[in-house]
């Protein structure tokens, strides 16, 4: 078998497991007590209002047939209306999935180019004072909750030094001056040309995502620095330095990709771990993320929303686990050519 | 008499008191116990014993590539007319890169399982021995024409070794590649960069016996066709008899026997060379030793006269007071043990068949293990 044929019917029991998760996302938000017309229509509305509505977002059908239109309507991209919103949830998820995932993606970069770095550092001099340093602050960042460290960001840089933006996206003076391309303000203030609002964008995503990626830098800077440590002690290391090559080449060539290989695992999982944490931060910060319309959505029995936000959810945490596959059989021939062997 | 002089004529390299001690939470083990040894220009010497005599980290200090701490390193290292151990970290990979090179004991975790043999073998031929290599000239030399030639060198010294196919080999991964092909070609990266002495560390042993006969073959060619002079480490001792000139036998962090390879086997002297020698397998023969009684010394305390006195069958009270002294019996030939010196008559020095008698023993016919 070859490594994309494994990676095609890794990409099929993907499929498989959405399907599993609608199913149970759908059955769970349509079972759950309170009924969605009457939150819709509001306490004033009179009760043939509210039959009449339901009957027309066809609450009355058995949910096997309320899920197979769900499931109609996902294939030519409809969620659904939100309850709350009165908009398609699938107009909102695309309103406001770009700027959670744009704080995301910054986390996530923030964890890997810190993380890593400290990382090969503290391996490089184990026990010594980096070491003890990296391994204190790791310590401290994986233990303290992020809405915390958010909120202690906010005092500290926001309040107290008066450096950085507490809330938002971007300063309302360049509301008009940017127009929405991606819905990733980093890209969209560029490709108005409006350089001011973006580094304003950076000024406004910088704590949050500094908040959102501290306990991943911890651990990425824990496995990374054990996994280096390990790396190290292999005899392919030692001959390495044994024919004289430049020892930055040894570490940060020859040791560092064997080293990545179980930091790219977690690397996946703290992605999932990172969407779920967003929502704290972006209540924190009030950001206009996906996370936090969701939670609104839950807390109003906004079933559509809850079970369009959840998919995406879903869809973005198995994409990236999907990547992680294909950067490991990358990284690793091992994997790949192991796969390739097996038949 | 002691033997002052080193024992190689023309010595390329010579380890002269070479002490290495480890610190512990349970104190200092002494384990290399004043080593000497030589290796002439063009000379190939064998260091054998068994395992956990000290063998490797006699090499390992040679080569610096023990951690101090833990380990404690004195004594005196010249090669080339260079003291190696009072070298900086920095002059030394120079000295190492460029003129010693090594082969690992293990083929199966001395490649980098996640880079192909060319690239491993290119930044070798390339940068091998240029430790000082900066970043930024890296890169200029890696994507020079440079890097062709560098190629083109490996290629050729994949085709020297005869492994199979060479194109197809620089680019597969280790894993690919069966124990025999990754041992010629951690053999071809360690003369890459033409170093004047090798220093191969139980070359061949995990792989069978047929291919590890083939490499030793190809090991003799290599050695003659490149001019080098070669340290090998090994505790079989056929391996010491097929390609060596001449043999250290090492126990207990000493060297307790030395002789060229001719006359250790047709003579040993010291009672543990006789016993190794006794208790190699043979297919015919009514009985054969399974091996010498008793295990070697604990490092943290041991014996203080002779290391081997407490399994030696002809150990004395005098033995278990002091170290005996080095006894030179003949050209390049010593033994460190009080029945050679030259008040003891020579009838009672035992020979192999009467150290035979004094080891546990099975019937023969059998192959034995290792």
């Amino acid at each position: 078998m070859k490594y994309w044929q494994y990676l095609v019917r890794r990409l099929a029991g993907i499929l498989v497991s959405l399907i599993g998760l609608s199913i149970i996302i759908f059955t769970t938000s349509r079972v759950l007590p309170g009924n969605p017309a009457r939150m819709a229509l509001g306490a004033l509305a009179s009760e043939e209002q509210v039959q009449a509505l339901a009957a027309e977002m066809g609450l009355n059908e058995p949910i096997p047939i309320q899920y197979l239109d769900y499931m109609r309507g996902l294939l030519v991209g409809d969620l659904g209306t939100s309850l709350e919103t009165k908009r398609a949830v699938s107009t909102d998820i695309v309103y406001y999935l770009p700027a959670t995932l744009e704080l995301i993606t910054v986390s996530m970069f923030l964890t890997i180019v810190i993380g890593i770095p400290l990382g090969v550092i503290a391996a490089q001099n184990k026990d010594g004072f980096a070491d003890n340093a990296t391994r204190l602050v790791a310590f401290f960042s994986v233990s303290v909750p992020g809405f915390f460290i958010a909120i202690m960001f906010q005092l500290i840089f926001g309040y107290l030094l008066e450096w950085l933006p507490i809330t938002g996206r971007l300063g309302s003076e360049f509301g008009s001056g940017v127009s929405r391309f991606t819905g990733f303000l980093l890209v969209d203030t560029l490709l108005s040309g409006n350089l001011a609002a973006h580094v304003d964008a950076w000024a406004h995503i910088i704590l949050p995502a500094l908040a959102l990626s501290l306990a991943g830098i911890g651990q990425v800077m824990r496995i990374t620095r054990s996994s280096m440590i390990d790396v190290k002690d292999q005899d392919y290391v030692e001959a390495e330095r044994g024919f004289g090559l430049p020892s930055w080449l040894v570490t940060y060539k020859y040791t560092l990709k064997n080293a990545f290989i179980p930091t790219l695992t977690i690397l996946g999982l703290l992605y999932a771990s990172l969407l779920g944490n967003a929502f704290l931060i972006e209540l924190v910060y009030s950001w206009p993320g996906l996370a936090s319309y969701g939670v609104t959505a839950v807390l109003n029995n906004d079933f559509n929303a809850v079970v369009g936000v959840t998919m995406t959810i879903g869809v973005a945490f198995v994409s990236i686990n999907f990547l992680v596959d294909v950067l490991l059989g990358r990284v690793d021939p091992r994997i790949r050519l192991a796969m390739e062997e097996a038949t | 008499m002691k033997l002052d002089e080193p024992v190689a004529e023309n010595p390329l390299l010579t380890v002269e008191d070479l002490e290495v001690g480890f610190e512990s939470f349970d104190g200092l083990a002494e384990v290399i116990d004043g080593v000497n040894l030589s290796i002439g220009k063009g000379e190939v010497v064998t260091i054998a014993g068994e395992t956990g005599c000290g063998k490797s980290v006699t090499m390992k200090s040679i080569l610096r590539l023990l951690n101090q701490p833990p380990a404690r390193v004195n004594g005196e290292i010249t090669f080339d007319g260079t003291e190696l151990l009072s070298l900086s970290d920095r002059e030394f990979e120079r000295v190492k890169g460029q003129r010693m090179s090594l082969v690992f004991q293990d083929p199966m975790s001395s490649l980098n399982p996640t880079f192909t043999i060319g690239e491993q073998l290119t930044d070798t031929a390339q940068f091998g021995g240029d430790s000082d290599t900066g970043v930024v000239e890296f890169f200029r030399r890696r994507f020079s024409g440079e890097r062709d030639e560098a190629r083109e060198r490996v290629l050729e010294m994949l085709r020297e070794v005869q492994m199979p196919d060479p194109e197809n080999i620089m680019d597969s991964y280790p894993t690919q590649l069966s124990g025999g092909m990754r041992q010629r070609a951690l053999i071809a990266q360690a003369l890459l960069n033409e170093p004047d002495l090798l220093i191969a560390d139980e070359i061949g042993t995990a792989l069978d016996v047929t291919i590890h006969d083939q490499i030793l073959d190809l090991l003799k060619d290599l050695i003659e066709n490149h001019d080098l002079s070669v340290l090998m480490i090994t505790h079989n001792l056929g391996v010491a008899r097929q390609v060596s000139d001449r043999v250290y036998v090492m126990y207990g962090g000493r060297i307790v026997e030395t002789a060229p390879t001719e006359e250790l086997f047709e003579n040993p002297k010291h009672p543990y060379t006789q016993g190794l020698i006794a208790s190699i397998p043979r297919l015919t023969g009514d009985e054969m030793a399974t091996g010498i009684d008793g295990s070697i010394p604990e490092y943290l305390d041991p014996p203080p006269g002779c290391r081997f006195a407490p399994r030696c069958p002809y150990a004395t009270a005098e033995c278990e007071e002091a170290r005996p002294e080095m006894y030179e019996r003949g050209p390049q030939t010593g033994v460190e043990c009080v029945l050679y010196d030259e008040a003891v008559p020579a009838s009672e020095r035992p020979t192999v068949e009467e150290t035979r008698s004094h080891m546990t023993r099975r019937p023969g016919k059998q192959t034995g293990g290792d």
